[in-house]
């Protein structure tokens, strides 16, 4: 146990430490409660002792190569406000991340996060870790729902209040619903289930992820997500069918033409050789998509 | 006294390092750098060596012109015998600081070793000796951290493996600080201790031996990895992965397959920390090879071989019945407890004395 788990132990009077070792033992083995719920913390890349609790889901090394992997390809240098969306930020771990080595390694100061995520429990671990690594004025989280979040966005008139991202990021719930219960006690009894079930193929919020990124990257931005290794090629199929169709309204045929318009820049291994991540970014269609709300009545 | 030759060579040589030194300062002061950790280090590394030299050159000119100074007055003061006589004095002081100054100087012109002010890997690993070997490599790393601290270093153990009966089977430690390379490259080698072992019932003395090397931190421009070289295994078991698995076991166990080096990381609770770790420490070994290679086939450079000693090389033995500890390239012995307590000092400025005398007289030899 580190140190400082075991002095809070020692300030809360309990003094047989033997006793909350083996109650903690027992908690892992007959239970198979995460070791990170039990110490209540872990690390991820440059944050040290990252609170973790139940039920949000446990950052895995997969996540942390691919924050890795994003701060070899992006940089907020030389833009003026750089802007980051988190969908689904669990404990915050991915975002905040990437945040505490632009803004308190590189002293780069004009970085946002929005982080949202459909758990209460995530919402406020994320401000919580935010205020922790000291960037509590660069985050806000928000407890919303992805479509709640577009719906809302598509409701504002005011085209300044809709902000575009720089980088979308995510690590969605990606496995396909059949598999979640074949998965270990540890995770299927413990973690949150919304963090892990993406529906039948596991591409849901994916899926919604892809048909809403037009309205939401600036045109050269980036979006990185984390997969199952069975949806890379999904995407590029996804992407490559949306088809053009003359029925439908302007904008639904607008959007159609949006998504083919994304381009799967890159799929990356993970360490394991497994195909895990997935760079994606928009062309001039993204420009166009631009002009068009400004011009449109919604 | 030797004394420097100035001539406008030197002169000129010794007003562009000051020069060098101003820049240098002004460059601390840039923000961009300022928030850079790794660049700010190395500068913070150039500076300092650099105002060595700027600060003695700087005292030298304000020397010489106390001396002009001087021989003005006597000059002027042609007629007064006492005047006479102390600036006679004063001249010779300042001469005699001028001669030691002038040295001074001699030695930081004197090409250094490239390495001086890096900072190191320092890896201990036990002997000969069986489990007495391991405690005495414990007994070397907790003398190494006590030093450590009194120069006001960082020293943090990255890796280690304990041995059963109590100390080290083996420990790495990174030591960051002012010229950490140049006062610890002696210590490597091997340290021969004769005493009665914590674990011997009968009051027998014993002989084991606990191997010390040195590694110079050397970044990826200097040492560039073939990943192809490199099999990585982490405790992920293979198949799945990603969030279809939680397992907090992060360590890493890496191979580098031309050289068979194998490091096994634990440390951090972040898989991509034990991943840099690990690489971080293949580096300074494949340095510390390239390294043995180089100093093994310059010949006859005697200022680069003084304290630098093979992997294999008995460096020093410690008695405990004598209370001391022998150095066997220095010929001399010191208080066995003094090294105990973490006060390496004596031993290291004998080892400095020693490299700058063989400098100054191969400076002299060579004209």
């Amino acid at each position: 146990m580190n140190e400082r788990k075991q002095n809070e132990l020692e300030e809360n009077g309990r003094e047989d430490l033997a006793e909350v070792v083996e109650a903690a033992i027992n908690e892992r083995i007959e239970k198979q409660t995460p070791l990170q719920y039990i110490i209540g913390e872990w690390d991820f890349l440059d944050l040290k002792s990252i609170k973790i609790r139940k039920p949000c889901l446990c950052p895995r090394p997969e996540t942390e190569e691919m924050a890795s992997m994003i701060l070899d390809a992006v940089s907020p240098d030389n833009i003026a406000d750089f802007r980051v969306l988190e969908i689904g930020s669990g404990t915050g771990a991915l975002g905040l991340a990437l945040l505490y080595r632009w803004v308190h390694m590189r002293g780069i100061q004009k970085v946002k996060l929005d982080a949202i995520d459909i758990a209460q429990e995530a919402t406020e671990l994320t401000e919580e870790n935010a205020r922790i690594f000291g960037l509590h004025d660069h985050v806000v989280a928000n407890h919303v729902s992805f479509a709640e979040f577009m719906a809302r966005r598509a409701e504002t008139k005011n085209d300044q209040r809709r902000v575009l991202y720089h980088l979308i990021i995510s690590n969605p719930p990606y496995i396909p619903s059949e598999e979640v219960d074949d998965l270990e006690s540890v995770v299927k009894d413990h973690e949150d289930r919304r963090a892990l079930d993406g529906g039948v193929d596991g591409m849901d919020l994916i899926r919604d992820i892809l048909n809403g990124a037009h309205l939401l990257l600036i045109p050269g931005g980036q979006i990185w997500l984390e997969v199952d290794p069975s949806h890379p090629k999904m995407i590029q199929d996804y992407l490559a069918s949306a088809a053009t169709s003359s029925e439908g309204n302007l904008r639904a045929i607008h959007a159609e033409r949006s998504l083919r318009e994304l381009r799967l820049e890159d799929s990356i291994e993970d360490f394991m050789g497994n195909m895990r991540f997935v760079k994606l970014g928009g062309g001039l269609a993204l420009m166009i998509d631009r002009v068009m709300m400004a011009l449109s009545n919604e | 006294t030797i004394g420097l030759t100035m001539d406008q060579a030197v002169l000129d040589r010794l007003e562009s390092m000051e020069r060098t030194y101003h820049e240098l300062t002004e460059r601390m002061a840039d923000p961009d750098i300022l928030n850079d950790q790794t660049k700010m280090r190395q500068l913070t590394k150039e500076h300092a060596a650099a105002r060595e030299v700027a600060e003695a050159f700087s005292q030298w000119k304000a020397l010489k012109e106390e001396l002009a100074e001087a021989k003005e007055m006597a000059s002027e003061s042609a007629s007064d015998p006492d005047m006479q006589d102390f600036l006679r004095e004063e001249q010779d002081r300042i001469n005699t600081e001028l001669s030691d100054l002038e040295i001074q100087l001699k030695i930081l012109l004197l090409p250094r070793d490239p390495n001086d002010d890096k900072d190191i890997m320092l890896e201990i690993r036990a002997g000969t000796g069986g489990d007495e070997s391991g405690i005495w490599a414990g007994d070397l790393l907790s003398v190494y951290l006590k030093y450590a601290s009194s120069q006001g270093w960082n020293a943090k153990v990255v890796e280690s493996s304990e041995a059963e009966k109590g100390g080290y089977k083996t420990a790495i430690v990174e030591v960051i600080g002012d010229r950490v390379y140049s006062k610890m490259k002696t210590e490597a080698g091997v340290h021969r201790v004769q005493r009665v072992p914590a674990t011997e019932s009968q009051g027998r003395v014993h002989t084991s031996t606990a191997t010390v090397a040195i590694m110079p931190q050397v970044d990826d421009v200097e040492i560039t990895i073939d990943p192809k070289d490199i099999k990585l295994q982490t405790a992920r078991s293979s198949g799945a992965g990603g969030q279809n698995v939680n397992k907090v076991e992060t360590a890493i166990d890496l191979i580098h397959i031309p050289t068979g080096i194998r490091i096994f990381c634990q440390q951090e609770r972040s898989q991509l920390k034990n991943k840099d770790l690990a690489f971080k420490i293949l580096r300074n070994r494949l340095y510390e090879i390239e390294l043995e290679k180089q100093q093994s086939e310059v010949a006859g450079n005697r200022a680069a071989q003084i304290g630098s000693a093979a992997r294999s090389e008995k460096i020093r033995t410690y008695n405990w019945k004598d209370n001391r500890c022998t150095d066997h390239r220095l010929g001399e012995n010191f208080p066995l407890q003094q090294f105990l307590n973490g006060n390496l000092e004596p031993i290291v400025e004998k080892f400095i004395m020693k490299e700058q005398e063989a400098k100054l007289t191969e400076f002299a030899q060579s004209g």
